[in-house]
């Protein structure tokens, strides 16, 4: 039988089974797609941060020019959130949520399909942008009234517009997905108490996205509008307004960023009670902590705008909201540490990346609460220092969390273990890098340099801190080479991997490491949060099998790629000829009408 | 080792490490900032004062936490990493008091911070001085331009990129801005604010005695290709200094007959130069011709500009070679400028320069 990870690594020349992925239903075959491509793009969207580095290394530097440059950190910022951690994110998501709550698949399969291919297509009409006419330079923010025709000429911010719309049309279909499965197709015994924290943190990210996307929707077909049909919701000499723009991207933005950071507190969450070998300390207290500050991370988006002239008064209220927001957080710290106390720790790759989390995210947070009010914020804003705060907690934070999971779970998913000895040394050296690279930028925020500018003179004190944090950079294009080197001699050996190598206490531990297509032979009975140590300790013995085990899976089907070809020809028809738009729609509705006849037996 | 002198060793090993490296990272931020022409821990008037003593109270909070959460990590890591003899505890699954302790304790510290970051915030955006110098503060893609009213009011000139300010009173500045959003920033005299297209916003700050001198800002707004390149500086005078400057910059431009900056002023209008700049000379003295119409301002007026000692949004200092580099072709100094390449000739540009120095 096919499993999810044959044929990484290995050249497909059999068409047979380029067709199979091409029409997959199953969850496994598109988690391993979403990452697959949410890993290309994170390299791409490093070398481009590699290329700002390296412009920034001396003082007028001369490596890109200002409009290269201007793309360039735009690019880095949206491949980095919408096409690499996102997805990466989706990837473990898709993977494991039915593994972890014992279910078959997610409850719409062929939704699922769609949503990985119209992410695809929203990516490449994104990334396109380089090659036709210039990728969007207004920052991943894109202010209006810079995003105005007037002052944006080319056609980045159209590219930014249309592919922001697809890429939330699959997010938004995932995160119903994802909501839906988790409510429902949970194991016997699994109450919502007994969910492992890392699918608490999922289900609480995909109410944030079901929640924060429809309202940029909302400002991105308004900002198509203004470019295209100059409609002026954001355009002040017509009566429009750029702080709407603001309110609203933010409105969506900040949620955004809980949504990066909650599925690796989620992978924290599982890593470091196996690696401890002790369950989480709290459990309660890190659920509800992190289902707070999704609540919370919609009432905090103003301290964004603190130097747009809110008025006293809202200022003062989003930061005590934004500072609220450090008490959860906190807790969360307080409780993974706790839960390293009285354990018996093993330092495998994986516990490296998750203890690092910890230290880093920890960084990032303090750094956030410095410039929660306006007082502070009105020095700090767009300087460095938000520089560094960002990056520790989407690099330490959500990055780091990620290579955690990749390191935990990829026997799971391969049946393979990636070398420990590489592993460390990719670990280090990202550890060190990271710190050389956006510790100094503190220092350079303090010292007064704004952000996104492409030069700098010398004598303000700025070229040491900027050569450092260059010099750090390369040392994590190092690491991750690293990592490469080992994942492709990984994917060269025999599969090794016990089901359940770490001793894990969930679910997707219960199963053969690569689980069999169908996930679960039977689904086992959970009575505790972490039901394999319970049943084990318990003696409970796996349910047998029964003899005429008959598993019924969701046939493969072509019609996703079908609708997800016809949104993208739309797509690029808003961006194109409106004619495109026609046959677009056209392809669409075969998809949708094919999709609706086809059987499900 | 016993095991209880072997946690005495790590913790106290762990603390020490952890206090070290803190140590370290404070003479960092401290050395590499303060005497910086940007840095934020300067503040010279009393309302950046005021948000910087907020900011003190909030980085030794966050020093405290920052040494608390690494040691513990560290500590933690040391001690109960796996070795024979080590049993997990499996037993532990949580503890009522300690958490509700550690929710207390953060809930704390945010209100040991909310308290001082309310009141500065209220002392500090409320209304200017009721005798404030009235600056109005605009933002163009790329350069500043400033223009002064009387106490009615009333405009009473306009420079731009250079702004100066009398010591010791309060100056108020409206912030507007002509295209798309900038920022206003000085950091030694107050923090920034947006220069927001449609919306009056404002900050006020009064230089402190004794900071006479100058101070660098910038645009800290992502606003386009040449941000990098849009900077302004203030000029925090005495008040005879400033009462002198304020004068020079209300007289006419100066006229001379000297026979290159007339060439010079020939230029300026046959090159159409002064369909965006403009020089405000005195009618007794010039031409109907040189006479700008009275024109938007599209670049900063350049009646004074030789009074000033920069060019190009203070990106270069005002002399003969900057001049000469940036009239050579704007846009490859400053991306995207609106001025555009003329393609003058040396002797055009050595005429131009004439006519710019004589305009003290």
């Amino acid at each position: 039988m096919a499993t999810a990870t044959d044929s990484i690594g290995t050249t497909q020349n059999d068409q047979s089974k380029v067709w199979e992925w091409l029409t997959t239903v199953d969850h496994k075959k598109i988690g391993t797609m979403y990452g697959i491509t949410g890993f290309t793009y994170f390299l791409i969207s490093g070398v481009t941060a590699l290329a700002i580095r390296t412009q920034l290394a001396v003082p007028r530097g001369e490596v890109l020019s200002a409009e290269l440059y201007n793309q360039f950190f735009t690019m880095h910022a949206l491949m980095m959130i919408f096409l690499a951690i996102m997805p990466m994110g989706a990837s473990f998501f898709n993977y494991f949520i039915p593994l972890h709550i014992g279910a078959r698949d997610v409850a719409f399969p062929r939704l699922n399909a769609l949503s990985y291919w119209v992410f695809l297509s929203g990516s490449l009409i994104l990334f396109s942008s380089f090659f036709l006419g210039g990728a969007p330079d207004a920052g991943w923010f894109a202010y209006a009234p810079l995003t105005d025709s007037q002052y944006s000429v080319g056609s980045g911010m159209d590219y930014y517009s249309v592919g922001l719309i697809i890429l939330g049309l699959s997010s938004l279909m995932a995160s119903l997905n994802f909501a839906v499965t988790i409510l429902n197709m949970r194991a016997p015994g699994m109450t919502m108490m007994r969910l492992p924290v890392y699918m608490w943190m999922t289900l609480v990210v995909s109410f944030l996205l079901i929640l924060s996307l429809p309202i940029v929707t909302v400002a991105l077909v308004m900002l198509y509008f203004d470019r295209n049909f100059t409609t002026n919701f954001f355009t002040p000499e017509t009566g429009g307004d750029p702080i709407l723009w603001q309110h609203l991207f933010w409105l969506f933005g900040h949620p955004e960023v809980y949504v990066l950071i909650l599925p690796s507190m989620g992978i924290v969450s599982e890593v470091i009670p196996v690696f401890s070998r002790k369950p989480l300390f709290g459990y309660a207290a890190i659920v509800f902590a992190g289902a707070s500050i999704g609540v919370l991370g919609f009432g905090v988006w103003a301290h964004h705008m603190f130097t747009t002239g809110l008025g006293t008064v809202p200022a003062l209220v989003f930061s005590a909201t934004t500072m609220g927001i450090g008490v959860p957080t906190g807790v969360k710290i307080f409780n993974w540490l706790s839960t390293m106390y009285g354990g018996s720790i093993r330092f495998t790759t994986a516990m490296y990346f998750s203890v690092a989390f910890i230290a880093l995210f920890t960084i990032g947070g303090i750094s956030g609460v410095m410039h929660a009010g306006p007082a502070v914020d009105s020095q700090h804003q767009d300087t460095y220092f938000v520089v560094a705060h960002i990056h520790y907690v989407l690099f330490g934070g959500a990055i780091m969390g990620i290579f955690s999971g990749i390191y935990y779970w990829f026997p799971k998913m391969t049946g393979r273990f990636l070398s420990e000895t590489l592993g460390k040394w990719s670990f280090w050296i990202m550890f060190a890098g990271m710190n050389l690279t956006f510790f100094p930028m503190h220092f350079l925020g303090v010292s007064g340099m704004p952000r996104r500018i492409y030069t700098y003179d010398e004598g303000f004190g700025w070229e040491a801190w900027n050569m450092a944090a260059t010099i750090g950079s390369y040392l994590i294009a190092v690491s991750v080479l690293i990592f490469l080197v080992n994942f492709f001699r990984t994917m060269r050996q025999e599969p090794s991997a016990p089901d359940n190598p770490w001793d894990g206490s969930t679910l997707e531990w219960a199963t053969s490491s690569p689980p069999p297509e169908h996930d679960f032979d039977v689904v086992p009975e959970v009575h505790s949060y972490t039901p394999l140590w319970t049943n084990r300790d318990m003696g409970i013995a796996p349910p047998e099998v029964p003899e005429n085990n008959h598993i019924h899976l969701p046939p493969p089907s072509y019609m996703p790629l079908i609708l997800a070809i016809g949104i993208g020809v739309l797509a690029v028809g808003l961006l194109s000829h409106l004619a495109l738009v026609g046959i677009g729609v056209a392809v669409a509705i075969y998809g949708i009408w094919g999709w609706t006849l086809e059987p499900t037996e | 080792m016993t095991s209880r002198s072997r946690h005495i060793v790590t913790i106290v090993g762990s603390l020490l490490l952890v206090a070290f490296v803190t140590w370290l990272l404070f003479i960092a931020f401290d050395e590499s900032a303060v005497d910086n022409k940007m840095s934020t821990l300067n503040p010279l008037s009393w309302q950046a004062q005021r948000y910087h003593d907020v900011y003190e109270l909030v980085w030794w909070l966050s020093g405290a936490v920052f040494v608390a959460i690494m040691a513990a990590t560290l500590i933690l890591s040391i001690l109960y990493r796996e070795r024979p003899g080590n049993e997990p505890r499996r037993d532990i699954h949580g503890n009522t008091r300690l958490e509700i302790l550690w929710t207390i304790i953060p809930i704390i510290i945010v209100l040991i911070m909310v308290v001082p970051t309310f009141s500065a915030v209220i002392a500090v955006e409320g209304d200017a001085d009721e005798d404030a110098l009235e600056v109005t503060a605009t933002g163009h893609q790329w350069w500043f331009e400033f223009t002064y009213h009387d106490e009615d009011g009333n405009e009473m000139f306009r420079t731009a990129n250079e702004m100066h300010v009398p010591v010791g009173r309060a100056v108020n500045v409206s912030l507007q801005s002509n295209d798309v959003i900038h920022a206003f920033w000085v950091p030694a005299l107050f923090g920034k604010k947006d220069m927001m297209p449609g919306h009056n916003n404002r900050l006020w700050f009064t230089p402190n005695a004794g900071t006479e001198g100058m101070h660098y800002g910038q645009c800290v707004e992502y606003c386009g290709d040449s941000h990098a390149n849009m900077r302004f500086r203030i000029f925090v005078d005495s008040e005879e200094d400033y009462d002198q400057w304020v004068a020079n910059q209300m007289s006419d431009a100066s006229w001379s007959n000297d026979e290159l900056v007339q060439a010079g002023r020939e230029l300026f209008v046959a090159k159409g130069c002064n369909s965006c700049h403009q020089v405000a000379y005195s009618k007794d003295d010039a031409p109907d011709w040189l006479i700008p119409p009275t024109v938007a301002a599209i670049g900063p007026n350049l009646s004074h500009i030789a009074s000033r000692t920069t060019i190009a949004s203070a990106l270069m200092d005002r002399d003969e070679e900057s001049m000469r580099e940036w009239l050579a072709n704007p846009p490859a100094v400053k991306p995207g400028s609106r001025m555009p390449n003329l393609e003058l000739t040396e002797d055009e540009i050595t005429k131009l320069i004439a006519m710019l120095d004589s305009l003290e």
